[in-house]
């Protein structure tokens, strides 16, 4: 549905290390991949490459395949007709993603107006049907109101449900539970189960959040990708040592805990893993050449513990 | 109605209680001005009946007749203890009772009225037009950073804002006036002339002072809607919209306006509070005889209760103006902030 191919993101403005390095990952159609990482690992930086909506002193590199198009040679009207349509972008509920001053029913319904020709009249009313599937509760209310009236369990759903207006069938959605607590996050994670169907590629650092939602799990750590794997893989057996951290440090599992293993800034000036100066099995080759991915039996991982 | 649903009375209620609670202060604060201005006149060093009849006649009179010079006094309101003075000040401003002109013999709410008119005249259309225009090359410069338009207005504005309005004034009074002679050099209105023949005439003699006007405001006003665009562009829930496949205009359009045109409206109105103390500068370099002239020659002919009444009125437009754009910013913004 949605193949990722050796994206590399740099940014002429910044240094000369890159946002994102070398990430690829396939998502099957109807499959849900949950992508974590430390704040700053770049994956926000890869979900806006993915629709080319990074600025321009953004360099992307590699291609990104939706059903055979590679997205970042379209143009820019080209995109705009798939945008929304075909695949689209949930950006997080904690910050300033709807806009103040329009209703929330216009704002969902909005790709249906693009993308579908509906009349305004057409698409609010679609859009409490779609606020419907996520259990709101009063919808004909609450798409009249405005996004600040909405609580931020409330925005997110509500952001998920303009994400899916127009039948967009592949869903990007960028760390949906921040900012909320224990409660609304289980809320989130629902709404996503609430998806059948749909191509789901979800940024988190909540891992317990991860594991509720994804079926797949890809690790970023400093720009690269450290492993993916199947649910049940990576949690019953992680391989890299990086992965094994996390879920050594989670108090058993279950409980809320976020990743608090942040590369050092050096980290990504290094010739080798970059991981390596935290790593308890590091040798020599570590720290002189960088790992590939490699792959062990359809699970990925980047350390040469693997290489045979 | 602006909330006609179920479930949104408290928000409704909490801006009608923000309303008035503006309005309630601004009342305050003109009181307030009324007392300074009271305040200001009656302690200032001297007695205001030297500036009436002047020095010569006041000295004279003072000496020879006290008694008239009491009569006087009662006739301009200048007797009675302060207490009672203020008392009766009071009851006159709310009648719009301002008393009478030192120098000409009528009513200063007469004088005052009539050069407001000629000074509204000029300032409206000013305002009008330079909120257009700023509004609309702001937009298109802020939308299409770095385009052509950004390129050359921006720093032309940011010159032209640099320079005094008299200044600007002087050189095209001197270059349109003097030089190619393609308008009239002074005044408002040849004499002689009534009806169509005499508005064509006020609007050719309108046209360098308004030039000059709508000149330097269009430049803030620029500067300002500019820098407005480009905050909210880069705000995250345009990006939203961009990603949900909106087309760019219609990014623009309804998305980026109504965001951009919010603080725009408040700084509109901030400048309508200038209406009256702004203009001074320009209708003195081109003879326009409005309320900007009338304060000139107020102040230099010690004209107190005209110096007083317009103070009053540029104050109380500060006041009405900052108000105006309190509440049309509650009314607009769906979000309610807590004063
Ligand atoms: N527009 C930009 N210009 C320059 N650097 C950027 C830009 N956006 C993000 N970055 C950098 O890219 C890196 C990855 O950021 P991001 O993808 O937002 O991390 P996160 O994993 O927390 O989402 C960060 O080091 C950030 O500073
Ligand atoms: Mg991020």
């Amino acid at each position: 549905m949605l193949d990722i191919q050796n994206v590399s993101v740099k940014f002429s403005s910044a240094s000369e290390v890159g946002a994102v390095e070398d990430v690829s990952l396939t998502l099957q159609k109807g499959t849900k991949t949950a992508l974590i990482g430390e704040t700053g690992s770049g994956k926000s930086v890869l979900l806006l490459a993915v629709m080319k909506l990074l600025p321009a002193t953004a360099e992307i590199s590699g291609s990104v395949l939706l059903e055979g198009t590679d997205l970042l040679s379209l143009s820019e009207e080209e995109l705009e007709t798939i945008r929304g349509d075909r695949i689209s972008y949930i950006p997080q509920g904690g910050g300033n993603g709807l806009n103040p001053l329009m209703r929330i029913g216009m704002q969902i319904g909005e790709p249906l107006i693009d993308h579908r020709g509906y009349s305004k009249k057409k698409a609010i009313a679609q859009s409490v049907e779609l606020l419907r599937r996520f259990r709101l509760g009063k919808e004909e209310t609450w798409v009249r109101a405005y996004p600040h009236m909405l609580s931020g369990g409330m925005r997110q759903r509500a952001m998920i449900a303009m994400g899916i207006a127009a039948g967009s069938r592949v869903i990007l959605a960028d760390e949906p539970t921040k900012g909320l607590d224990q409660d609304r996050i289980q809320g989130v994670a629902e709404c996503f189960q609430y998806l059948q169907g749909e191509t789901l590629l979800c940024v988190t650092h909540d891992v317990n959040f991860a594991a509720s939602v994804g079926e797949y799990i890809s690790v970023m750590y400093a720009a690269q990708q450290l492993e993916y794997a199947k649910k049940e893989a990576f949690f019953e057996h992680p391989l890299h040592p990086y992965s094994r951290a996390i879920l050594d440090a989670m108090p058993e599992r279950g409980l809320k805990s976020n990743i608090g293993f942040a590369p050092p800034h050096d980290a990504y000036s290094v010739k080798g893993c970059r991981f390596s100066d935290r790593c308890p099995y590091k040798n020599k080759l570590c720290d002189e050449k960088k790992p590939p991915f490699i792959d062990v039996k359809g699970h990925k991982v980047r350390c040469w513990q693997y290489a045979d | 109605m602006l909330f006609p649903f179920r479930g949104f009375e408290r928000d409704l209620s909490m801006k009608r209680k923000i309303i008035l609670n503006r309005l309630l202060i601004s009342l305050g604060t003109i009181f307030l001005i009324v007392t300074i201005s009271f305040i200001l006149v009656n302690l200032m060093p001297g007695d205001p009946l030297v500036n009436i009849m002047g020095d010569d006649q006041y000295y004279r009179v003072k000496y020879s007749d006290p008694e008239l010079l009491e009569e006087i006094a009662k006739k301009y309101g200048l007797d009675g203890s302060l207490g009672e003075r203020y008392v009766k000040y009071l009851g006159n401003i709310l009648r719009l009772d301002f008393g009478f002109s030192f120098t000409r013999n009528r009513s200063v709410l007469d004088i005052v009225l009539y050069r407001l008119r000629w000074t509204l005249v000029l300032a409206v259309p000013a305002t009008i037009l330079s909120a257009l225009f700023g509004a609309l090359l702001g937009i298109r410069a802020g939308w299409y950073q770095n385009g052509l338009l950004d390129r050359i207005m921006t720093p032309l504005t940011l010159v032209l804002n640099t320079i005094p309005t008299n200044c600007t004034a002087i050189l095209f009074l001197t270059l349109f006036s003097y030089k190619l002679r393609l308008f009239p050099i002074s005044g408002m209105a040849s004499g002689g002339l009534t009806g169509g023949a005499y508005i064509r005439d006020v609007m050719w003699h309108m046209c360098l002072p308004l030039s000059v006007m709508v000149l330097s405001r269009t430049c803030s006003n620029f500067i300002h809607m500019k820098s407005y665009v480009i905050q909210v562009k880069g705000e995250e829930y345009i990006l939203t919209a961009v990603a949900k496949g909106v087309p760019k205009t219609k990014v623009l359009f309804r998305h980026v306006l109504k965001n951009a045109l919010l603080p725009y409206v408040t700084i509109l109105c901030m400048q309508f509070g200038h209406i009256v103390s702004g203009s001074v500068m320009i209708e003195v370099v081109f003879s326009w005889v409005g309320m900007g002239n009338v304060m000139n020659t107020a102040i230099s002919a010690s004209d107190f209760p005209i110096m007083q009444m317009c103070f009053l009125l540029t104050a109380v437009c500060m006041v009405v103006s900052s108000i105006l754009a309190d509440v049309l910013y509650v009314l607009l913004d769906p979000r309610i902030k807590e004063v």
